[in-house]
């Protein structure tokens, strides 16, 4: 039980520590600057926007994600 | 994403939601396999499908994420977990104060022009409504254009010939279109400048490669392709960008098989 705890505690900073050494492709400086095309999305759920053309204006966070 | 970041990103929209930042989730799964697992994993955050989207950023592994600031433009992209929010207070700079989707059904014209960036149509439309209206759109106008300006005070030619190009495709027909106009007639004029656009392009295009290649070898060869650029411009943007792409490539190359 402990050790999960202690597990629980580190693992946001050893995501984020993974994260910058192996899996983060922060390449920002070159890819600043490239317009982003509207993201043509089906299915917009949990939003208050209708469209992905309502969120016109403000930043996305774009998450990609699977469900496994 | 993986389950462990859902906290991580409920928390980041609750955060930056009022500032301008909406967390859309993109996967290119079925309805059947998502909304049971965004159910049970109590994401609060918006999303939807486009298998389309995954392909056009080339993501092969997941988590995966991609920040794109309040005029359109890709500020970042990575492992979601090595986001820090100073990115994200950088994006949402200059975003719309009330959102499209809150604008009522009298604003529907104005909004159906500022969703297809057009300025000049929204700016007459939005003559009739509440003052505060036309102010909105005025500003995210200033925005685009102060980010013209200071991206060529900089020296990021690449960035402004972009922005100047936006800005006169948006602002067809008011003064901002000839301020583009006069931006692009001095970045087009100056063989100097051209020359570090072409070199900006040529580092992008290197990049964009190291970031498809999972090979160890053709990784290393791109490397040595931007170690070339940074050591040909050792006092200009080609080169500090050419500095910290090497850096960030030599990590990913290290923890390549």
């Amino acid at each position: 039980m402990r050790i999960e705890r202690a597990l629980a505690a580190l693992a946001p900073r050893l995501g984020a520590l993974l994260g910058s050494l192996l899996l983060a492709s922060p390449l920002a400086g070159q890819v600043a600057g490239m317009p982003m095309p509207r993201p043509n999305l089906e299915g917009l759920s949990q939003s208050k926007a209708e469209t992905i053309g309502e969120l016109e204006g403000r930043a996305l966070l774009l998450e990609f994600f699977a469900h496994w | 994403m993986c389950a462990a970041q859902v906290p991580h990103l409920n928390q980041l929209q609750r955060t930056f939601e009022k500032q301008g930042l909406t967390v859309v989730g993109v996967t290119g799964e079925s309805v059947e396999d998502t909304e049971p697992w965004i159910e049970q994993h109590k994401a609060e955050f918006a999303y939807g499908y486009s298998p389309g989207l995954l392909a056009f950023f080339g993501v092969t592994s997941l988590p995966y994420a991609v920040l794109v600031n309040s005029q359109g433009t890709i500020v970042w992209k990575g492992h979601p977990a090595a986001l820090g929010e100073d990115w994200i207070k950088i994006a949402v700079r200059g975003s719309i104060q009330e959102p499209l989707y809150a604008w009522p059904p009298a604003a529907a014209a104005a909004k159906e022009a500022l969703v297809r960036r057009r300025y000049a149509p929204a700016l007459q439309a939005a003559k009739d409504l509440d003052p505060r209206y036309a102010k909105m759109i005025k500003r995210r106008m200033a925005h685009l254009v102060g980010s013209m300006e200071r991206a060529t005070k900089r020296k990021d030619y690449l960035l402004a010939k972009e922005l100047a190009l936006r800005v006169f495709r948006q602002c067809e027909g008011l003064p901002q279109q000839e301020t583009a106009r006069e931006r692009l007639r001095e970045l087009k004029a100056s063989p100097e400048i051209s020359r570090l656009i072409e070199a900006q392009l040529q580092l992008r295009n290197l990049v964009q490669r190291a970031e498809r290649t999972r090979e160890r070898a053709a990784a290393q060869k791109l490397l040595q392709e931007i170690k070339r650029l940074m050591l040909q411009h050792p006092k200009d943007v080609v080169g500090q960008h050419a500095r910290r792409e090497a850096l960030v490539l030599e990590d990913l190359i290290k923890s390549m098989p």
